[in-house]
């Protein structure tokens, strides 16, 4: 059945499919796309203790649980995990998951590319987090604003790690989105044409668009600061004639379309999960699809509207505010064509149409406040105050994890074959649902009467006691919610009651395949026509149903597992630690070593690029492999033989 | 890059696809894509910081615009020699595909050459470090960066190139004209440095790296052992790619010629 | 591996020729490369009006730019999915430079150094 046996290149390939080795070398973008979820969550929860501390610290006035330099690192800490470990690796799981899926794909367009994708993930999520290990966590913001990062303003190894562990990320995001865009547009199923893919893969392809475009930039900052602190540039310094507020400017070049890298994930899970919900077609698709891409092109347009508070003058300010005005108008579009989906519906009141419904009213008052802020003279007043932060945490919280949430309930049963209690499920909603608002509404009010935000601690007669004392006990059923829906989602996997194929009635690609899907996904290749293929298939006019075409007589392809992924990771871990242990002592790094080695940067450095250089080499010499599995008859039933005209497709 | 054809290449039904355009090419210009924000980050902080100071250094002082459009000439060649490359492994004509890569990577290598001299002239003549000004900051990690991709692209060629080659040195003598290239590329570098040693600059290193060269050739051809014969038609699209890539970098060079050195002339 | 049979191959390779005339194409292209690199090393020493030869300077480098991409890496016979693909980064690239650069003023205070 396969010819897995032979030995490809100077190396053998790993075959195992299970256990550990089956783990580290995995291809199957099933498998990254668990991975990506079990790292993602346990990032959230570690993101979430570190916000619940700040909260903690803000619950009275004076307080003194934890000290000025560690509240600075909990926050700085709490954004980059939130935004780099936590929601994007969480959508990333869902893109890897779910995508080639409605696809209707084997599996991604590079397999081992993805998986270098995980591992990078894997490895900038650790090279942040020593930080803490080492007690120098990053103590300026999640973005890092100049010259607070440079090295006379922040001499610590703190920010070393920040930066290296951010350039990390970058590479994992940037090889997932080649290899997302690639197989969306070429990997697609017969007949599924792009105006018939499901919206969460239009958004998936918009997002990985995002992605390309938005990381180089802060890929570029992010070099050019490490310039600064290791080798004596003057890109940010100010005193060799570097300007600060270009850090601002690259930074949110970046972080503008960042915010649209986190949120249109979730918008895709939204305009999947209403319909099912609703029993009706999404309404308006052609015009979520466009809004979506229309959102994503002006992320890029925007992004001064971070710095009207710095001086941009008249015109770039008044510019900046009009194109911000007008992403309020595509996004408006998605939000009435959802609630058109809604309109008439047979509603049904599941787990992930309350966090779906929770989603459409959260993001509506998030933002209602972003629309507040695209006027410069109210930015002015807002600026840096807990306004933004009860505006940034509704789109956040209340629009991206609500969904991300949202889709965890709605996809558990595809990828475990298990149900999530629903009763369970709903009480945790209610408990996030109150939670979160008791948590962030009061910031509002606490943003309005001049509290800033990144602030120690506060005076008892600022008058700011009792909003944030509420606060932080909404903080708290919150985060207990999402600690219960993580727990939840660990015990259904092992005790969860078996689902079936398709529990929701679903209308999309992924629910015509088993559950949790084969290895090769499908045993057939599915020949689509229809938008909503599954829901046509059961309810559906004939000519509408989808055609299946079984694999021909060598069955089907799949890729080979590889080791080469992960190496090239550690050796971007190992070179990456070279860097941020620049300039050190030997001791800093390993405290059991004696005193006086000076770190030299080609120690690590050098050996982890070789290490990298090798496993790429290698990973082009090992090919991507391949072997033959065949599905069983049961499988194929109603499936017809390939033509053999048709030069093989499949 | 593999030898599967044992099974009779699985993977030409994944190479059907929706658009027409094959994954690898399209990943690669979807990667181009992005390397424009990368260069466009770069320029810009350049140019910024060339905006806010207009006088805080002259480049004219300091930039050699003849060995700069020297090197802009040498890389439009390469650009050239890369496309008749994509051509003839298109056409199957692998001698002739052997010429133009090894061109290609040649002229990619002289481009690097220049690099190397310019900087340590700027250096050790101009004064002109990473941490001398803003401009020299600027300078050196837009070009730097422009050279790590000219140097990671003749890496990728050569790895090409000796995937082109027969298993079995025995074999060599088989291939037309292949001796002729190789040796030609093994002498051809050393002739011209040791030409520049005695015509423009008496400076060892010149002589150095000719010597370095004649032992380095051999032994790279050892250590690809594991590449050669691995190369068949299939591989035309992975030639493409990396033309692909190889052409990005020439038309960055365009730009970076134009903005970063010719308009300091003006 | 199952190549559709029903249309034997013509006698003459229509690809191999199309890429032979490819080759005068690239020929050419190479040829005016290199001219308007030596027109632009020659424009920038004329005592022209500084305008005029940095639109100039602009207007050729565009060109040998498009020229590359569209022969040297085959947009001219590729899919124009290609083309946007590119045109995408390189809009979204020029539109933020641009940008960029409209944004930052003289120092007025000079250099620091």
């Amino acid at each position: 059945m396969s010819t897995t046996d032979a030995t490809y290149g100077i190396w053998n390939r790993p075959l195992k499919k299970t256990g550990i080795v089956g783990f580290l070398t995995t291809v199957d973008h099933k498998k990254i796309g668990i991975g990506y979820a079990i790292g993602a969550l346990f990032f959230l929860l570690v993101g979430g203790v570190e916000a619940l501390i700040i909260r903690l610290q803000l619950m009275v006035p004076e307080n003194n649980l934890v000290d000025a330099r560690t509240y600075n690192e909990l926050f700085t800490m709490h954004g980059t995990t939130m935004v780099f470990l936590a929601v994007m690796p969480l959508s990333a799981a869902f893109f890897n998951y779910i995508m080639p899926l409605q696809v209707g794909a084997r599996d991604v367009a590079f397999p081992r590319l993805n998986a270098l994708g995980l591992w990078c993930f894997f490895v900038g999520g650790i090279v942040v987090n020593l930080s803490w290990l080492y007690q120098v966590a990053p103590a300026i913001g999640w973005f890092g604003y100049a010259p607070l990062t440079t090295k006379p303003y922040s001499p610590d190894i703190g920010t070393d790690f920040w930066i290296v562990g951010l350039q990390i990320l970058g590479i994992a995001s940037l090889a997932g989105s080649f290899n997302f865009i690639t197989t969306i547009l070429n990997m697609r199923a017969p007949g599924l044409s792009m105006m018939r893919l499901p919206v969460f893969t239009w958004m998936t392809l918009v997002t990985s668009f995002l992605i390309i475009l938005a990381f180089p930039p802060i890929t570029i900052a992010l070099v050019e600061l490490m310039f600064d602190r290791h080798f004596g540039t003057h890109f940010f310094d100010v005193g060799g004639g570097g300007k600060p507020i270009l850090w601002q400017h690259l930074f949110w070049i970046f972080g503008h379309p960042e915010v649209y890298i986190l949120i249109l994930p979730a918008m895709g899970i939204i305009s999947e999960v209403l319909p099912v919900f609703s029993r009706k077609p999404l309404f308006g698709y052609p015009l979520v699809v466009f809004s979506g891409a229309v959102i994503g092109f002006l992320g890029f347009a925007v992004w001064s509207h971070h710095m009207f508070t710095t001086g941009l003058g008249i015109v770039a300010t008044s510019a900046f505010a009009f194109l911000t005005m007008l992403i309020s108008i595509p996004t408006g579009v998605k939000i009435f064509n959802w609630i058109g989906t809604l309109w008439g519906g047979r509603i049904r009141f599941t787990t992930p149409m309350l966090f779906a419904l929770g989603f459409i009213w959260m993001f509506m008052l998030g933002g209602f406040t972003g629309i507040m802020h695209s006027s410069p003279p109210v930015d002015a007043q807002q600026q840096d105050s807990y306004f933004v932060i009860a505006h940034f945490h509704y789109v956040l919280i209340g629009g991206s994890i609500f969904a991300l949430l949202c889709g965890i309930y709605y996809w558990f049963p595809k990828v475990t074959g298990k149900l999530m209690n629903d009763n369970i499920g709903k009480l945790l909603f209610y408990t996030i649902f109150v939670g979160f608002n008791l948590a962030f509404f009061p910031m509002h009010i606490l943003g309005m009467t001049g509290m800033p935000r990144r602030t120690h601690t506060y005076k008892a007669e600022m008058g700011w006691a009792e909003p944030n004392f509420w606060s932080t006990i909404g903080a708290l059923i919150l985060g207990f919610g999402i600690l219960f829906v993580v727990i939840q989602l660990i015990y259904s996997c092992f005790r969860g009651q078996p689902s079936g194929e398709n529990p929701w009635d679903a209308r999309t690609l992924e629910w015509d395949t088993s559950s949790p899907p084969k290895e090769y996904n499908f045993g057939y290749t599915p020949v689509i026509h229809s938008r909503d293929q599954v829901w046509e298939n059961k309810y559906g006019a004939a000519e509408k149903k989808m055609g299946k075409i079984a694999p021909g007589p060598h069955g089907i392809h799949m890729p080979d597992q590889s080791w080469w992924p992960l190496m090239v990771a550690i050796g971007l871990f190992i070179s990456g630690m070279g860097v941020i242990f620049h300039h050190q002592p030997m001791s800093t790094l390993l405290p059991f070593l004696p005193e006086g080695i000076h770190f030299h940067i080609l120690y690590f450095t050098g050996f982890g690029m070789v290490v990298t250089f090798m496993s790429i080499i290698l990973w082009a010499i090992e090919g991507p492999g391949g072997y033959h599995l065949h599905p069983t008859a049961e499988e194929l039933e109603g499936a017809v033989q390939p033509d053999p005209q048709q030069g093989g497709h499949h | 890059m593999s030898d599967l054809a044992a099974h009779a290449d699985p993977l030409e039904e994944l190479k059907q696809t929706n658009t027409g355009v094959e994954n690898k090419k399209m990943a690669m210009w979807a990667f181009l894509a992005s390397d424009c924000m990368f260069f466009g980050t770069l320029i810009s902080t350049h140019l910024i910081y060339r905006k806010i100071y207009p006088t805080v250094v002259d480049p004219t002082q300091i930039f050699s615009i003849e060995l700069t459009g020297f090197s802009s000439f040498i890389l439009l060649m390469s650009s050239f020699l890369m496309a008749l490359t994509v051509s003839s492994a298109h056409k199957g004509n692998l001698t002739s595909m052997r010429t133009f890569l090894l061109g290609t990577i040649l002229f990619g290598g002289v481009f690097l050459g220049g690099q190397v001299y310019e900087f340590s002239h700027f250096v050790h003549e101009k004064g002109l470090t990473l941490s001398s000004s803003v401009f020299g900051s600027t300078f050196y990690t837009l070009t730097g960066t422009h050279g790590i991709h000219v140097a990671l692209g003749v890496f990728w060629l050569a790895m090409w190139f000796f995937a082109t080659l027969p298993k079995k040195f025995s074999q060599f003598t088989r291939e037309e004209r292949l001796p002729a290239q190789l040796i030609t590329f093994w002498v051809a570098l050393p002739v011209v440095m040791v030409l520049v040693y005695f015509i423009h600059h008496h400076s060892t290193a010149y002589l150095l790296i000719a010597a370095g060269w004649l032992v380095l050739f051999p032994v790279l051809m050892l250590v690809t052992t594991p590449l050669r014969g691995r190369y068949s038609h299939v591989n035309a699209l992975d030639v493409e790619t990396a033309g692909l890539y190889w052409h990005f970098v020439d038309i960055v060079w365009i730009i970076i010629f134009t903005a970063v050195y010719l308009v300091e002339y003006l | 591996m199952s190549k559709p049979t029903e249309h034997p191959e013509p006698s003459f390779n229509t690809h191999v020729l199309d890429e032979h005339q490819k080759y005068f194409t690239f020929f050419n292209v190479a040829m005016a490369l290199i001219l308007i690199t030596a027109i632009e090393l020659v424009i920038v020493y004329l005592p022209i009006n500084i305008m005029i030869v940095f639109c100039a300077l602009a207007i050729l480098s565009m060109v040998k730019f498009l020229a590359v991409i569209w022969w040297f890496m085959h947009l001219r016979w590729d899919r124009a999915l290609c083309t946007i693909l590119f045109m995408i980064g390189l809009l979204v690239a020029t539109g933020t430079v641009t940008a960029l650069l409209f944004m930052f003023e003289v120092d007025p205070n000079g250099a620091p150094m």
